[in-house]
């Protein structure tokens, strides 16, 4: 009997096999690398710090809210700019132990009146200042202000004269994570 | 030495075996580009989904839909400022009204950075 037509038919096989696994291997190769560019940095440390500033962006009757804590930042105060406690509770808790961090705020600086504004310049200020390292990274929320709630003490505080209807304040809150 | 010669000359097995062999190397060459461009794939898609401002853009929204309704006699003023603190990123943003009804406002949010230009309108009830 003649096997050798049954050998080559399997070895057709094999080959062809091969040839697929081959092919599914490179197909499915597609790698996913996890960012190495300094812009991103550790992409889960920018989203936990996100997720930290939208949770905390809530209506401002809650005392830990970022508005809350914005509205109540008062130049005569001992402790300014020193945020409130319930929101500095509720912000490391939220960044666990693990993450160190640095708090700043930077808003428009405005003059003018009811028919025409100026807008000046950036302001900053730093809420907690905690030196990063250099791998930090850097996340930021955009908050709207209403001058009618400010504090004539408020370094957010426009200087505007006859303007009696709500005015924005956008005030922007970065946040720069590190871990230890 | 002369019967040899001929022998050699007469066997045409070792012609098959270049024939295969240059056949096999453009198998292997061609995979290997297909590897080249998937191992590219991954690292582009990967990058665009890591770089894309998704927070930015969402926070844009949240204040269009939520902050822009209140303040719409001064929505030259909010975008002034908007624009002021994305400039020192070096990005753009705005939120402007584009349309206005009794009921509603058709706002149209914008974010751009060197990346990603984003472009988005919809309607916010009064």
């Amino acid at each position: 009997m003649n096997n050798k037509a049954q050998a080559l038919t399997l070895e057709g096989v094999t080959a062809a096999l091969l040839l697929l696994l081959v092919l599914y291997t490179l197909f499915q190769s597609s790698l996913v690398i996890s960012p190495v560019w300094s812009e991103l940095g550790d992409a889960q440390l920018k989203q936990i710090g996100y997720d930290t500033l939208r949770v905390l962006d809530r209506d401002e009757s809650y005392n830990d809210s970022l508005k809350y804590m914005l509205y109540h930042l008062n130049k005569t105060d001992p402790e300014y700019p020193k945020p409130n406690e319930e929101f500095i509770n509720s912000l490391e808790t939220l960044l666990t132990s693990s993450i160190r961090y640095r708090l700043e705020v930077s808003w428009t600086n405005i003059t003018g009146n009811s028919t025409l504004r100026n807008f000046n310049f950036i302001e900053n200020l730093v809420l907690i200042n905690n030196t990063p390292t250099p791998d930090a990274v850097m996340v930021s929320r955009l908050v709207v202000l209403d001058n009618r709630s400010l504090t004539p003490s408020s370094p957010f505080m426009p200087n505007l004269d006859n303007v009696t209807s709500s005015y924005p304040i956008v005030v922007e809150v970065r946040l720069i994570l590190w871990a230890v | 030495m002369g019967s040899l010669n001929l022998r050699l000359i007469k066997d045409e097995k070792g012609q098959v075996l270049i024939i295969f062999s240059l056949l096999i190397a453009t198998v292997i060459a061609s995979l290997s580009i297909l590897h080249a461009q998937n191992l590219l794939a991954g690292v582009e898609s990967s990058r665009a989904l890591m770089v894309f401002p998704k927070e930015d853009i969402r926070n844009l929204k949240q204040i269009a839909k939520n902050e822009l309704p209140d303040y719409i006699v001064f929505e030259d003023d909010l975008n002034k400022q908007i624009e002021m603190i994305y400039a020192l990123r070096g990005a753009y943003g705005s939120v402007k009204k584009v349309y206005e009804e009794y009921n509603y406002y058709k706002i149209r949010v914008l974010f751009s950075n060197s990346e990603v230009e984003y472009v988005d309108t919809f309607i916010v009830r009064k």
